[in-house]
Formats: structure tokens, sequence, C-alpha cells
């Protein structure tokens, strides 16, 4: 057997899973590194949430082994779990009790102190309304409780599992920096998933992308863009679209509705084209640079993915 | 977290905090208030044709909550479940660091709990009814004959009567998800052999209901019913505390929650 890897917080090998004989996970080989924030990509049942469940042990997975702090899942449950925190799928609460209490039931669960609960609906932005029932909550403050629940054994590893649906653009900004300190000042390694690629991109230091239960990529992601970003284009609107498009064809240039989509590799490429343009006198109107991010990436691999 | 008698307390304890304002709580006060009224009712409605024998008032007050004991029993378990189940809790609880047997276990035990209030309730009701009744008619005040001892044992042995029906309802709750199904199979199993019985009376092909008593023991939903029938025709309960079908049901009550643990310990929360 391969050894383990104790650089990796979570390992999954050759993990498979089916519910009703319907495969969900195909041969996951995950590899999350200790003290980063790990970005887990896919589109609606892709087996996100599937795989997140088979991580805690909420699954009987049908092949395959999860490790967790090097250490095999299922012989360590309690221990591993009480090192690791989770919030799976749609906040799981007490909706007829109050945020204090449902934070009660943790703390005697994890067997916590009490002062806990103060603290983690500080960070959370929840101690004015601790005392209101869950059900008079909005869904963002739900999303911010589940969190806080989380939150409350100080966990090295936190895996959280589409963190800020429903959450207004202050808050995501608010739990952004809220992980990203945890991250840095308790060292805690964090483990979500999203499908806010824009999220991703800001606050992962890795990501890994599945689609229909294969994992088609995983690394760092600076890694993930260079090997799927394609260069960067620049978006023309002319006097003559047609004209353009076959004067820059060599270039790659591509004809689309109303402008030319025109690859470049630097800010050279761009000035060249213009120049071309204006010797052949056609007027240009518009010049849009449109950069290629992780959303084209993330397409990119679920097309190939798809396709392979 | 090595003890599990330490872990048990832990998650019991957690239960119970979980119950504020919850149907199964408003229930276990209200299943004991609403039978010991409606006896006291009954008792006094008949004061002057009732024999002033204490032995009688207990029976009455006992045929009373084993008729309402198995609906009790089935209400109370299905909205107790439902608490995890409405707010998509197992998942949560699965990844806590509690053993799987705690939470089974400690759930349980919280449905046996809250019988046990509702027991201690309804004993401190019927002598604070039988206080109250007896003011207003001498017939019913409470005498020095009135024996506490068959009380108790009366009471103990109706509620554990219904230990089989606590654990299958448990089990049907924590795998249904809506509480309406569990409730619905549970009332049509209370039901059922009452209905046939019924049916049965009235067609004229049983004149004696003794003779469908054994209905009533296979059926761990209405086997309570069996003391309402026993006492209506003057046996004798305080004798036969463990008598073979009681402990025939307790037997199977321990093993189906032992087995319905096994289930529970693989299944996958989704």
């Amino acid at each position: 057997m391969e050894p383990i890897d104790t650089n990796l917080i979570i390992e999954t090998r050759k993990l498979d899973f089916a519910y009703n004989h319907q495969s969900v996970l195909r041969q996951i080989d995950l590899k999350v590194p200790h003290g980063s924030i790990f970005g887990f990509l896919g589109p609606n049942g892709a087996g996100k949430s599937t795989t997140i469940k088979a991580l805690l042990g909420l699954l009987q997975v049908k092949s395959g082994m999860v490790y967790l702090f090097g250490k095999e899942f299922h012989a360590n449950r309690i221990g591993l779990l009480q090192r690791t925190s989770a919030m799976v799928e749609s906040p799981s609460l007490y909706e007829h009790l109050s945020a204090t209490h449902n934070l009660e039931i943790t703390q005697k669960l994890r067997q916590l102190s009490r002062d806990r609960i103060g603290v983690v609906l500080e960070l959370v932005g929840l101690t004015k309304d601790s005392n209101k029932k869950v059900k008079q909550y909005s869904t963002g403050m739900k999303q911010r409780l589940s969190l806080a629940i989380a939150l409350m054994s100080e966990p090295e590893l936190l895996i959280l599992d589409e963190p800020i649906n429903g959450l207004d653009p202050s808050g995501i900004i608010e739990i952004r920096n809220l992980l990203t300190r945890l991250n840095k000042e308790a060292n805690c390694t964090v483990f979500l998933s999203s499908h806010i690629l824009d999220e991703i991109e800001k606050l992962c230091s890795h990501v890994a992308v599945i689609n229909h239960g294969n994992l088609l990529f995983q690394g760092d992601i600076s890694s993930f863009m260079l090997k799927y970003n394609q260069a960067d284009s620049v978006i023309l609107e002319t006097g003559d679209n047609v004209q353009v498009s076959k004067m820059l064809l060599t270039d790659g240039a591509i004809l689309e509705k109303d402008h030319v989509r025109v690859p470049f590799h630097s800010k050279q490429d761009i000035a060249s084209m213009i120049r071309r343009i204006n010797d052949a006198g056609i007027e240009i109107y518009a010049v849009e640079r449109d950069r290629n991010d992780l959303e084209s990436s993330f397409l990119e691999i679920l097309t190939e993915g798809g396709n392979s | 977290m090595s003890n599990p008698a330490k872990i048990l307390t832990l998650v019991i304890s957690t239960e119970i905090q979980k119950l504020r304002n919850t149907v199964a709580l408003w229930l276990t006060l209200l299943y004991p208030i609403g039978s010991v009224f409606l006896a006291s009712l009954f008792l006094y409605a008949g004061r002057e044709n009732v024999k002033p024998e204490m032995v009688n008032f207990i029976n009455n007050f006992n045929s009373m909550l084993a008729f309402f004991l198995p609906f009790f029993a089935v209400l109370m378990v299905s909205f107790l479940c439902q608490v995890e189940q409405r707010n998509s809790m197992p998942k949560h609880l699965f990844a806590l660091p509690v053993p799987r047997w705690a939470l089974y276990f400690g759930k349980l035990a919280a449905s046996f709990l809250l019988m046990g209030v509702a027991w201690l309730l309804l004993i401190l009701l019927v002598y604070l009814s039988l206080f109250i009744l007896g003011s207003f008619s001498p017939r019913l005040k409470l005498s020095s004959s009135f024996d506490h001892t068959y009380l108790i044992l009366l009471l103990i042995k109706t509620f554990l009567s219904a230990a089989a029906l606590i654990v299958i309802q448990y089990l049907l709750s924590l795998r249904l998800r809506s509480v309406v199904a569990p409730i619905a199979i549970g009332t049509s199993l209370i039901i059922l052999p009452i209905a046939i019985l019924f049916v049965l009376g009235i067609t004229g092909l049983i004149s004696n209901p003794k003779m469908l008593e054994w209905l009533l023991r296979y059926d761990p939903y209405s086997y309570p019913f069996a003391f309402v029938f026993k006492i209506s025709q003057g046996g004798e309960v305080k004798s036969d505390l463990f008598s073979w079908a009681l402990t025939y049901w307790l037997i199977v009550a321990a093993v189906l929650s032992v087995l319905g643990y096994y289930e529970w310990r693989i299944r996958n929360i989704k």
C-alpha cells in the first residue's frame, strides 16, 4: 500500500459511492494539503456534497479509503471528528430554539467551554440576535449561525459545503475575511465547495474540479489557471468587422455577433492590431480587453472532462 | 470522551434541551391532565352508582389512561424524532465526535424519559383528583383502604405495556422523514384490532369480548387496551405484574431496539 502523505490533511484513495446502484463518485483521489484553503468546484449534481459526506463518514462508501490527518477515518472516527468541523449542505439548525440554545447543544456534545458561545456569536456578528428563535432568522443569518456552530471547537480542519449561499455581498466579504483569518492566524485548513467561482478565485490557494463523480483536476490555483487559461482576448468594434476579421485571421480573430474577438499575449499585440486596422482606413469604435478567468477555465475543464 | 455513561448522559441532556416548545413536550403534559380530567368527570358523574371501593377508583383512572396511552406514545415518539428530521439535523449530529450508539440510544432513552414524566404526573394528578372529588362527594373520599401500591404497580404495568410500541414507533420515525407517515401507520395499528373487535361484536360473531383478548395481545400497538378489557371484566392486575404477554413484549422491545441500532449504525445520511 502507498505510504500516507503526512503533508495532506485530507486524502481519499479510489473512493467509490453509489446511490441505488447508480455511481455517484468514481475513483476519487483527493489530496488536500495542510494549511490550504481548498476550493471544491463542480456543477449541481457533480458529487461535491456526496464527497463531503463521504469524508465525514455520513455515507458507507462502496470501496476506497478516507484519511484525515494521515489516519484512516473509520478506525479513528471520534478522534478525527474532534479536530474537524463541518457544515453540510443547507444549515442544520433547530429552528424552534434560539441561536444560543443551538450553540449550547454543540457545546455540550463536544464538551467545550461555555465561553466559546459568546466568542463565535461575536465572530459571525449574531450577538444581538442570539436570543431570537432561529425560525425568525433570514437565510444569511442561518448560514452565519451554521458557521458559528462549525467554529465552536476551533477546528484544525473546517469542511464547508456552499458556505456563502444566501449571504448578501457584505456578508460574503465578512465570511471571506473570516476564513482567510482563520487560515492564516489559527492555521486552520479550509475545504469548501462552492458554485461561486469568483469567490473561489479570491479565497482559495488550491482547487479541485469534479463533474459526474469524476475528479477532473486538482492542484494549486495558479497551476489551474496556467493549464486551462488560454490567452486573454481583445474585443474590437469597428466600421467593418468582416474585413477586420479577415485581416487578423492569422492572429486567430473570430467574427462574433457585432464585434471581432482576437486573442493576444502582450500589450504590443493589441497596439499592432490597432495600427493595422487604422492603416487599412477602418474606423475603430471600441476596444475592450476580455480577461480569461476561473470561469472560463472551469467551463473548459468541464467541456474537456465531458468529452473525454 | 470514553466514558459511555457520561456520553449517554450528555446526549440525553441535549435531548431534553431540544424539547423546549415542542409538541412532544406538550403532549407529555396534556396526556396525564386530559386522561385524569376525563376519568374524574366520569367518576363524579356516576358517583351515586359507583361502589365506594378504592380499587374501583384506581381501575377507573387506569382504564382511561390505558385507552389514551397508545395514541400518546405514537404521537410523542413521532414528534420527538421529527425535531431532527424537520431540521435536517442527522447529518450535523453524525459529523460530531459522538458515537452513533449514543445518539441512537440517547433519543430512545429520551422517549422513555418522557413516558416516565407522564407516569409521575399521572400519579400526582390521580391523588389530586381524588382529593378534590372527595371534597365534592363523600362517596369519592380517599379512605384508609386506598391501596397505594396497587395504584403504582398498575400504572407501571400499563406503561410497560407500551414499551414495544415505543421502540417500533421510534424505528419507524427514524426511518421515515415525514412526521405524517409514522403517525398514520401507528394510528392504524392502534385502531385496527379495536375495529375488528367492534365489527365482530356488532355482527354478533362474538358475544364475549374476552374471546378476542388474544388479538390485542399480539398487536403491540393496542396491547395497552388489554388492561381496559381485563379491568372492565374485574380481572386482577396486581398479582401478575410480569405476565407472560408483558414479559414477551418487553423482550421484543429490547431485541428490536438493539437490532434497530445495527441498522442505524450503517445507515447512509443523505
